[in-house]
């Protein structure tokens, strides 16, 4: 048994000794007796103190021990010791689309997955946390499978992951070692990985499984646009002039709510862009509504800049605040304004996938005419999931990445104030106990 | 005769004589001095022959070597009545299960009324108790000791009495005593005292004190007077030193009121022997002072 909190235990410990020194100091009524001069004892209190040998009432000193050692334990919040070992184990398994044969990777982590260990699984998110029993080795395939995702891998997802569940296996291990089963491949790291790796405490092994060539070396294939807009729209030529219509990569642009050719479109396997050529919001897409009262001030405003992967673009945009735009299931943030507002979804739609993009483009003016908006334009015509870059990461990633070192010590992983299950049964036990005492208390004598 | 208890005393107190601290205003013949001058064989003085003198009593011889007439004065005894006033509250039946303290009492009235009939006084005896005193009015028939001690075995010290009514109803008698612990209204009791004393009268206070309570017990009790039970109060280690000490010093104020009053005071313990004791009351003191 562990005490989360054994202070409290201690102090029930000094309020019992305290208790049995009181019972042992008789506060009580001497017995009458007849005497013809008490008029000459002096006035007080007509109670008598003395020490006595043997404590006062005992039945009514074990209940109040008992009380005060219930209530004792009950705040100090034991917790079952569970058996510790030397390490504990958290895999970091990638289900991304960087892994070539995710039932192989998920194969090695389940080797290195034992008795009591963490799983995560991560691909975009980390989406899964399992605490590892027989019956859920048994169960792996399948429940990984339903788990996986064939989306972008974000390691720095994973880590967090690992890092959060690290202090439940505080009280099980000396150590606790971090595993990355992984292709570790450069579309995986982002500006946090390093910044979140340096809250690991210790080393970490990176099991470096095989990635999919499939998915490119970081080459760009250009897109085959087909733009659906009225003549003369800025965004049909600031596409056409950065895509072609012979690429292998097949993408619509439409600027009208889509139809539902579009959608069986997408759902083949294509990328659907919506750009809605006003804001008025498009209804097959999203449930979400504009800002109803167009007086109101916060219904539109001006930001100076909206961001796309490494694309940025600085502009005076006119923005239409759309309440609840991106936070819908299935939602995939893939641009956002200058004040972290999502600009643009990406929503999976059967093998391809649907972009809706809130930018309102300006009818006079260069913008789309500029480079950094023709990368903003790409990025938002990118694959679903974003452009692949499957090239591996280089080894002074992965080697600052690994780190060097000992494991993390479970000691300096931060405490976890876990519920303590026994600890309201043995507040209810004191309580009762409490509530006893009036009938145990022996009755006053007659006088 | 007494019960058989009393024997043993009255053997002990046989042959004990208790005169009167003063000349005696009574006129029946007796073993005190009267305060009047007569015919009695002590011859006292010679006086001048008065006309109205009885002149039997002129004495001849005298006239034959003066050749004036003188009469002879002699010291008169009389009688002295004595009546026993005795305590029966309920603070005299302590210790609860030994009476001592009225053992004692009724010991010390049989033992005087011993001596006293034995003088050839009269002698009675007036219990206040609960309710009106009782008693027997002084008398000198014989079996007097007796029927005081019989009257005495039948009490058993109750409730709460006022002593100075018993000793108003001893008034006109030439000696009481009052054996009482005067833990009830001992002011009451000492007016009527100094009254019986202005008169001419002898008054014998004799305080009755139990051993217990002089050195009270060690373990602690919850003391409670039998006469006001409004009275509770811890007898603990704590203030028994300061019990002690207002008990000692009340007893001195008490001793020193009655020796002010010109009454004779005695404390009696009740595990003292009884004989002493009785010794101890009609020894004569220091003569007596009447309060002018």
């Amino acid at each position: 048994m562990t005490w989360l909190a054994p202070g409290y235990l201690v102090a029930a410990a000094a309020a019992s000794a305290m208790v049995v020194a009181l019972h042992l100091i008789m506060h009580r009524r001497p017995p009458p007796a007849m005497f013809p001069t008490a008029r000459f004892v002096p006035a007080g209190s007509a109670r008598a103190v003395r020490r006595a040998l043997r404590p006062n009432d005992v039945a009514l000193l074990l209940l109040r021990v008992g009380t005060l050692m219930l209530a004792g334990a009950a705040l100090a919040r034991p917790v079952p010791s569970p058996e510790r070992r030397l390490t504990a184990r958290i895999v970091v398994l990638d289900q991304s689309r960087a892994v070539a044969v995710p039932a192989a990777a998920r194969d090695s982590a389940l080797r290195l997955v034992g008795q009591g260990d963490r799983l995560i699984v991560f691909d975009s998110v980390a989406r899964l946390t399992t605490t590892v029993s027989d019956s859920f080795a048994a169960a792996a395939p399948d429940s990984l499978a339903a788990a996986g995702r064939r989306a972008r891998g974000n390691l720095a997802a994973g880590l967090v992951a690992a890092i959060q569940v690290a202090p439940d296996l505080r009280r099980v291990a000396d150590s606790v070692e971090v595993v990355v089963v992984s292709p570790f491949v450069r579309e995986e790291f982002d500006a946090a990985t390093a910044a979140i790796r340096a809250q690991w405490p210790g080393r970490i092994r990176l099991v470096q499984v095989a990635g999919d060539t499939s998915n490119g070396e970081g080459r760009e294939e250009p897109p085959a646009i087909e733009v659906r807009a009225e003549a003369g729209d800025a965004l049909a030529v600031a596409a056409s002039l950065a895509t072609s219509t012979t690429g292998s990569r097949a993408v619509r642009l439409v600027r009208a709510a889509p139809t539902s050719a579009d959608s069986s479109w997408a759902r083949a396997g294509g990328v659907l862009v919506y750009w809605p050529a006003d804001d008025a919001g498009s209804d097959r897409l999203s449930s979400t509504q504009p800002v109803a009262d167009a007086s109101d001030d916060s219904a539109t405003d001006s930001i100076g800049a909206v961001m796309a992967g490494s694309a940025v673009v600085v502009a005076p945009f006119e923005r239409s605040l759309r309440r609840g735009f991106g936070s819908e299931a299935g939602d995939r943030p893939v641009a956002w304004w200058a004040d972290g507002e999502v600009a643009a979804v990406e929503r999976a739609a059967g093998a391809g996938c649907i972009r809706e993009v809130v930018v309102s483009i300006p009818a006079k003016g260069d913008l789309v005419l500029r480079t950094a908006f023709r990368r903003f334009l790409l990025t938002l015509l990118e694959p679903c999931g974003g452009a692949v870059d499957g090239a591996p990461a280089p080894e002074a990633t992965l080697a600052a990445l690994a780190g060097s070192g000992r494991l993390a010590r479970a000691s300096a992983l931060p405490v976890r104030d876990e519920p303590s299950r026994l600890a309201p049964w043995l507040m209810a036990a004191a309580l009762l106990l409490a509530m006893t005492e009036p009938f145990v208390r022996r009755p006053r004598r007659s006088e | 005769m007494p019960a058989a208890p009393y024997a043993a005393l009255l053997d002990a107190v046989r042959g004990v004589r208790w005169p009167a601290r003063h000349a005696v205003r009574t006129t029946m013949a007796g073993a005190h001095h009267s305060h009047r001058r007569g015919a009695s064989p002590e011859f006292s003085e010679y006086r001048i022959y008065r006309q109205g003198d009885d002149p039997r009593r002129i004495d001849w011889r005298l006239l034959a070597r003066s050749d004036r007439a003188y009469i002879r004065l002699a010291n008169e005894r009389a009688v002295l009545p004595t009546m026993l006033v005795v305590d029966a509250s309920a603070s005299m039946g302590f210790p609860v299960d030994s009476l001592a303290k009225w053992a004692m009492a009724r010991h010390l009235a049989v033992a005087l009324s011993a001596i006293v009939h034995a003088d050839g006084d009269p002698v009675g005896v007036m219990i206040s108790a609960d309710g009106d005193p009782r008693g027997l009015s002084p008398r000198t028939r014989r079996g007097v000791t007796a029927e005081i001690a019989r009257l005495l075995d039948a009490i058993t010290p109750a409730g709460s009495t006022d002593l100075g009514r018993g000793a108003a109803a001893a008034r006109g008698t030439g000696r009481v005593v009052i054996i009482s612990d005067f833990l009830s209204d001992a002011g009451s009791v000492l007016r009527v005292a100094k009254e019986h004393i202005v008169a001419g009268g002898e008054i014998h206070a004799v305080h009755v004190v139990a051993r217990e309570e002089l050195d009270p017990p060690t373990q602690a009790i919850l003391a409670t007077d039998p006469e006001d039970p409004d009275v509770r109060r811890p007898l603990v280690a704590a203030t028994r030193a300061q019990y002690q000490s207002a008990f000692e010093q009340w007893r001195a104020a008490i001793a020193a009121d009655w020796h002010a009053a010109g009454a004779s005071y005695t404390m009696v313990a009740d595990d003292e022997p009884a004989d002493r004791a009785v010794r101890r009351i009609v020894a004569p003191d220091e003569p007596a002072r009447r309060p002018a």
